[in-house]
């Protein structure tokens, strides 16, 4: 699997791209070196809070705007400054920007028109992807007359039809309501996979992104911090940004008391060590901040086993699981989401006392 | 039953005493005036102000005057001359000041485009006239040319703003996705932002037309010997009171003015 | 050679910013030369041609009308004072000061009257339901629009003294002989409130329309009386309202031409008829020139307030 996608040929190579607006005191950064290397036929995502480039990427990508430095390669070609009607890439764009005084038909047909595709050409690829995004029924219809689910295929298959060799979305179901999001999710991943044209995603919604993606990157101020498959992300958080942002994390203190080839010893204040991998140089004596998943802890009532202890300050039941805040002895708060089984409800109480129990394994260190 | 149905007076928040029936007077006042014009201008007898029966005889009347025919010919061409210059330059105003960036001077252009509005039309006018005695002085030329530049001059900011208004209502993402589907600037111009725009166009070309057509103060102190508009014409026939003749000329002139201006309203709302 | 490397990156990426720095200024002027056509029509029709009124405001008159070309302060002279043609007395020109009065005094007077009107019918507008709403300002534009001078004849047959007023008034014996009320100060300033109402309505309604009446509700829950919720609530809210329409109102009035024109019968005069009798008549063009400038100053001085008070309104609302 990793095998093969490593053989894969690189579709977009992002290089050494900084892009700042304005100028002087007014100028603003938003895009700081960033590097990227986008495979051909994959799904990758651009997850990270509004205001942290993603968009800007996308735009320099399809040519609306120019970076300040670095370049852009769409296979080996440099598009850097290749105008937007120059490149073969497609944009689905946020509100759709579809021509209201063109019909669904009219609207998919502007792409291949503009390219200066025989007419019969243009029916057949028109029909097609109208048929791909199931809207063939509804081709004569002007765009105000159609839902917003409907639009958003029409936006799709706008930008299928030129066959672009890469199709950006931009945050392309933030404005649909939850059930439809998740039919669209499913489309999308059928219409890549069925196209084979590589699709850039751009949104702020982590489930999305986890759910859709072959791999993603988390970004934020204007910064890469990681790119990887889903589960890579998820298990894995390099830095704290990314362990906060995707999924809950609990962070806790602990300081480095010895170091291996391959492994480090790190002491929480309880006293209790673990040894875990060391992706970085450490040094003994340092100073390190760790990263917990609330569900990958266990909860127990014996308190000597416990790596910390605490009391429960609130408790919040949510059907499949419970959710646990706990106050430690050294007065942070933690959290534990712990699954709820029959019968054995209610094995705490608020104002109880609390052991809880760390796996080796699910410590990831972060860079400070 | 009656028991069940006594009215209680509702509290209503947005009502205050009196207001209603203001603006209920208001409105006739407005139009109660222009009513009676257009009435009186069917009216048989020729005292005006006594009613002797219905009659078209005042449009005949005004349509057989050939100083009428004259001055609404010369009417009816400077104000399809300014329109149309007029619309062309707040066209191509409104898509430099509103389809980039904001530049420095921007605030300056806006202060010239609206210029005519601010400025009272007597003092315009006079400037004017000072401005082509000069050029008549050292040309020779009187035409018509002179009430022409007047009149698109001053329907610039009527055509400019609704058209202004359009471009900035307009998705500027839909012009960015048709560069992202190949089409040249040139192409996106004409088969996106045009077409879109172009209800806009029609709409400030409407609003100059009316604007030209109703003008008095300026065309009056530009304007040479014997070239008298409608409006000009009939201010100066004031001199003899109004006859029935000036009020079917208005009426008339009325419902050009409401026609355009309907639809303008109709096309801006589009 | 690693040095090497870096400087000609340097200059790789300093060429680039070059480009694109050097592609937006293009752009700027390709978006300017587009205004370029209006502008020049304008400084030609329009905004140039008040310099050259400038320049004449200080040249002496010729006899005949136009002007001599030798500079004179003659004509800014003339709007206040005057010299008597036989002893070279100065003195207060009064027939220039009365006109003056005339015009503020009545300008004043039909932008109050409008303001008076125009409230209550905006408020009336602005509480109809939204469908309805498009409608009534339609109705209140649709005069606008039309001709000036038609609406100033329809004014003046209502008023005349076998107008419609008249006329009624005798038909039920409530009076022997008509009111004079054509070519009076009174039909001028009846005649510019009915032809600017509309400019006082917009305004008004604009600023109305905006009002949140959670605050009216407010207000009548703390015990406020309907006056008091006008008083105390509502127009200290639609305040720049009321200054936009009072100055759209008032501005034009101050330069009326026709009105006083058809209504005055030519014996009241304002400021605009005195301006175009130096054109005429009169041939004083200087005079005619600095009393136009005054009138330019006068209305630049109230649109200077009418922005200062539109631009605290968007601030203080947002």
């Amino acid at each position: 699997m990793l095998q093969a996608s490593s053989t894969r040929q690189i579709a977009v190579t992002v290089n050494a791209i900084t892009k700042i607006f304005g100028e002087g005191d007014n100028s603003v950064v938003a895009l700081e070196d960033v590097n990227l290397e986008i495979k051909e036929n994959e799904f990758f995502t651009l997850l990270g809070p509004s205001g942290c480039g993603k968009t800007t990427l996308l735009r320099l990508i399809a040519g609306f705007e120019h970076p300040t430095s670095g370049n852009i390669l769409l296979y080996d070609q440099d598009i850097t400054f290749l105008p937007p009607y120059q490149r073969p890439v497609n944009t689905v764009f946020q509100n759709y920007a579809l021509f209201p005084h063109m019909t669904v038909r009219q609207n998919v047909s502007f792409g291949l028109e503009m390219l200066g595709r025989a007419k019969s050409e243009i029916k057949e690829t028109v029909d097609s992807v109208l048929n791909l995004v199931r809207m063939e029924e509804l081709a004569n219809r002007r765009t105000s007359e159609i839902s917003g689910g409907q639009q958003q295929r029409v936006a799709l298959a706008r930008a299928l039809a030129p066959r672009p060799k890469v199709l950006l979305l931009d945050e392309s179901l933030s404005a649909l309501d939850y059930k439809l999001r998740q039919d669209m999710q499913l489309e999308l991943k059928r219409l890549q996979h069925e196209t084979g044209i590589t699709f850039i995603f751009v949104t702020h919604d982590q489930e999305e992104a986890l759910t859709m993606s072959d791999r993603l990157a988390v970004m934020d101020e204007g910064r890469v911090l990681q790119v990887g498959g889903p589960s890579e992300i998820y298990n894995y958080p390099k830095e704290r940004f990314v362990a906060e942002f995707i999924g809950d994390s609990n962070f806790l203190e602990a300081d480095v008391t010895s170091v291996n080839e391959r492994l480090v010893r790190i002491q929480f204040y309880t006293g209790k060590e673990f040894e875990v991998p060391a992706f970085r140089d450490m040094r003994v004596g340092a100073h390190v901040t760790v990263a917990v998943r609330p569900e990958q802890v266990t909860l127990s009532n014996s308190l000597d086993a416990a790596t910390f202890t605490g009391v429960i300050e609130n408790m919040v039941y949510l059907g499949t699981h419970t959710h646990y805040i706990i106050k430690l002895s050294n007065g942070s708060e933690f959290t534990a989401h712990i699954q709820n089984l029959r019968g054995h409800d209610r094995q705490f109480e608020i104002g109880g006392a609390v052991g809880i129990a760390l796996d080796p394994a699910t410590i990831q260190v972060l860079k400070d | 039953m009656s028991e069940v149905q006594v009215r209680r007076k509702q509290f209503a928040v947005r009502k205050l005493p009196g207001f209603q029936s203001t603006a209920v007077l208001c409105f006739v006042l407005l139009y109660a005036p222009i009513a009676a014009l257009v009435i009186y201008s069917f009216n048989a007898g020729t005292n005006i102000a006594l009613w002797e029966g219905f009659s078209l005889k005042w449009y005949h009347v005004a349509w057989q005057n050939e100083q009428v025919q004259e001055v609404t010919i010369r009417s009816f061409i400077i104000a399809s001359v300014a329109s149309f210059s007029a619309t062309l330059l707040a066209t191509l105003a409104a898509l430099g000041t509103t389809r980039t960036e904001n530049y420095r001077g921007r605030t300056a252009i806006y202060a010239l485009i609206n210029q005519p509005l601010m400025v009272p039309e007597i003092v315009t006018g006079v400037a004017l006239l000072i401005f082509f005695a000069i050029i008549k002085t050292v040309t020779g030329y009187h035409g018509l040319f002179y009430l022409m530049l007047a009149h698109t001059a001053f329907c610039i900011p009527f055509a400019y703003l609704p058209i202004r208004a359009r471009l900035e209502g307009m998705d500027i993402s839909l012009e960015t996705a048709a560069q992202d589907l190949y089409a040249t600037p040139w192409m996106t111009f004409r088969r996106i932002t045009l077409p879109l725009l172009w209800p806009g166009v029609l709409a400030g070309a409407m609003l100059a037309f009316v604007i030209s057509l109703d003008d008095v103060v300026i065309t009056e102190l530009v304007k040479s010997a014997g070239q008298d508009t409608l409006p000009t014409y009939m201010l100066g026939q004031l001199r003899r009171g109004v006859t029935p003749e000036v009020n079917a000329i208005s009426s008339a002139l009325l419902g050009v003015s409401i026609l355009l201006v309907s639809l303008f309203y109709i096309l801006r709302n589009r | 050679m690693a040095e090497t490397e870096n400087t000609s990156s340097v200059l790789a990426a300093q060429s680039h910013q070059v480009a694109i720095e050097a592609s937006r200024r293009n752009k700027i002027r390709n978006f300017r030369l587009l205004s370029m056509p209006a502008l020049i029509v304008l400084t030609i029709g329009a905004a140039g041609p008040l310099l050259i009124m400038l320049v004449y405001s200080f040249l002496k008159a010729a006899p005949y009308g136009g002007v001599v070309w030798e500079p004179s302060i003659d004509g800014w002279f003339g709007v206040f004072l005057k010299k008597d043609i036989f002893d070279g007395t100065i003195s207060i020109a009064t027939a220039h000061l009365s006109i003056l009065w005339r015009s503020v005094n009545l300008s004043i007077q039909s932008t109050l009257l409008a303001l008076i009107l125009g409230f209550p019918t905006a408020y009336f507008i602005a509480t109809r339901s939204v469908q309805t709403r498009n409608l009534w300002l339609f109705l209140i534009t649709i005069p606008f629009w039309t001709n000036l001078l038609i609406r100033t004849f329809a004014i003046m047959q209502v008023i005349r003294d076998q107008g419609i007023i008249n006329n009624f008034l005798i038909g039920w014996g409530l009076i022997e002989s008509p009111i004079e009320m054509l070519y009076t100060d009174f039909a001028i300033m009846l005649g510019m409130t009915y032809v600017y109402l509309p400019l006082m309505v917009l305004p008004l309604y604009a600023s109305i329309e905006k009002l949140d009446f959670r605050l009216v509700e407010a207000a009548y829950d703390l015990y406020a009386t309907r006056l008091r919720v006008l008083w105390r609530i509502i127009i200290p809210l639609v305040r720049p309202g009321i200054v936009a329409g009072s100055i759209l109102v008032f501005v034009p009035s101050l330069g009326a031409y026709v009105t006083p024109r058809v209504l005055g019968g030519g014996k009241h005069l304002m400021l605009g008829n005195l301006i175009e009798l130096q054109f005429g008549q009169g041939r004083n063009w200087p005079l005619g020139a600095a009393l136009s400038i005054f009138l330019l100053c006068v209305v630049m001085g109230a649109l200077l307030i009418y922005v200062r008070v539109a631009q605290r309104g968007t601030t203080e609302h947002v």
